[in-house]
């Protein structure tokens, strides 16, 4: 956020609100789990001899391989980078997005299936994540779509394109947190959307505080 | 002549129907476990029941003696490690013993 005030890059101080967002819910989640540590033996006993919920295990089975934090390094470096590349206007800084790509599929095969196990999820979970790639496909035509338009003569102020930019953002990242049932995706969606909208906006109460610092 | 009506053992005490291997608490954990996944490796099994290696080993052998569970070696890269999953007719016992006993509190409640 500092470097976006100083440098007067309101991507920056956009995608910092999702970096605070992050480590917000990160410390959320972790507080969670602290307190409900005790409630999980009752808890586990009652549900083994009043009810079995399969769907909720099968929730359970799934999401303990997002608790390792590696999705969520992957999106904030993947926002820091973005952000970066904005701020020097370099387009070799995107070359730094192999960093987290292959970041990601390495952490897994070396921290986190050490330390929780193969496993294989059934017919219903591959089911999503063929809708999630499905989504990503469709996102990123959109996308090329959206950045052709402005270059095509067709003429629309840059905060219509940054609201449909930022309304199209929240949708994908809402349908891959639903599907993958990766509940933290929606914040970082919607405050990358905000992000977005800051951007286009040319009412940026951030900008007042941008032109302030750039005074100093 | 007065004659009387015999039922069979499963009429006279429902409870009869229960499957007894699946209705120990760490062996329906197990169950419950491999049935919503395709297979899982003793790892994975120990952290979502929260047992001990030896207790697992144990309620899997019990398991894998009547057929419900089979075990499989696989390799990742260089690494063999053992893969667990419901057989066809664990999947039939455990969805009969689902049923019996929604059954059993169903009349109950």
């Amino acid at each position: 956020m500092i470097l976006g005030i100083i440098f007067g890059e309101d991507r920056l101080i956009g995608y910092s609100f999702i970096g605070a967002g992050v480590v917000l819910t990160i410390a959320w989640s972790l507080m969670q789990e602290g307190g409900a540590a005790q409630q999980n033996t009752l808890r586990r006993r009652f549900e083994m001899t009043e009810e079995i919920d399969l769907k909720e295990i099968e929730r359970k089975a799934w999401t303990s391989y997002f608790e390792d934090g590696l999705w969520d390094v992957f999106f904030g470096a993947l926002f820091l980078i973005g952000g970066i590349r904005s701020l020097t206007n370099n387009v070799w800084y995107t070359l730094l997005l192999l960093v987290p790509i292959l970041m990601l599929p390495i952490g897994k095969k070396l921290i986190t299936i050490p330390r929780l196990g193969h496993v294989k999820f059934g017919p219903v979970r591959k089911l999503k994540e063929a809708k999630v790639i499905a989504v990503l496909v469709i996102s990123v035509l959109a996308t090329l779509v959206l950045w052709v338009l402005p270059h095509s003569g067709l003429s629309l102020p840059e905060l219509s394109i940054s609201l449909i930019m930022a309304g199209w953002i929240a949708v994908v990242f809402g349908m891959i947190a639903y599907y993958l049932d990766f509940r933290r995706l929606f914040a970082y969606g919607l405050l990358y959307a905000l992000s977005e909208v800051l951007w286009g906006s040319s009412v940026n109460p951030l900008d007042q505080l941008c032109k302030r610092f750039r005074g100093l | 002549m007065f004659t009387a009506k015999v039922g069979s053992k499963a009429d006279a005490n429902p409870l009869a129907e229960i499957d007894e291997v699946i209705h120990e608490p760490a062996r329906l954990n197990i169950m419950a476990q491999l049935y919503v996944l395709e297979s899982a490796d003793f790892l994975f099994l120990m952290r979502r029941t929260g047992l001990t290696f030896g207790n697992l080993s144990s309620h899997l052998s019990k398991l894998e003696a009547v057929g419900y569970v089979i075990m499989k070696k696989e390799f990742a890269g260089k690494k063999p490690h053992t893969m667990l999953r419901l057989t066809e007719k664990g999947r039939v016992a455990f969805r009969k013993y689902a049923h019996s006993m929604k059954r059993i509190f169903g009349d109950l409640v």
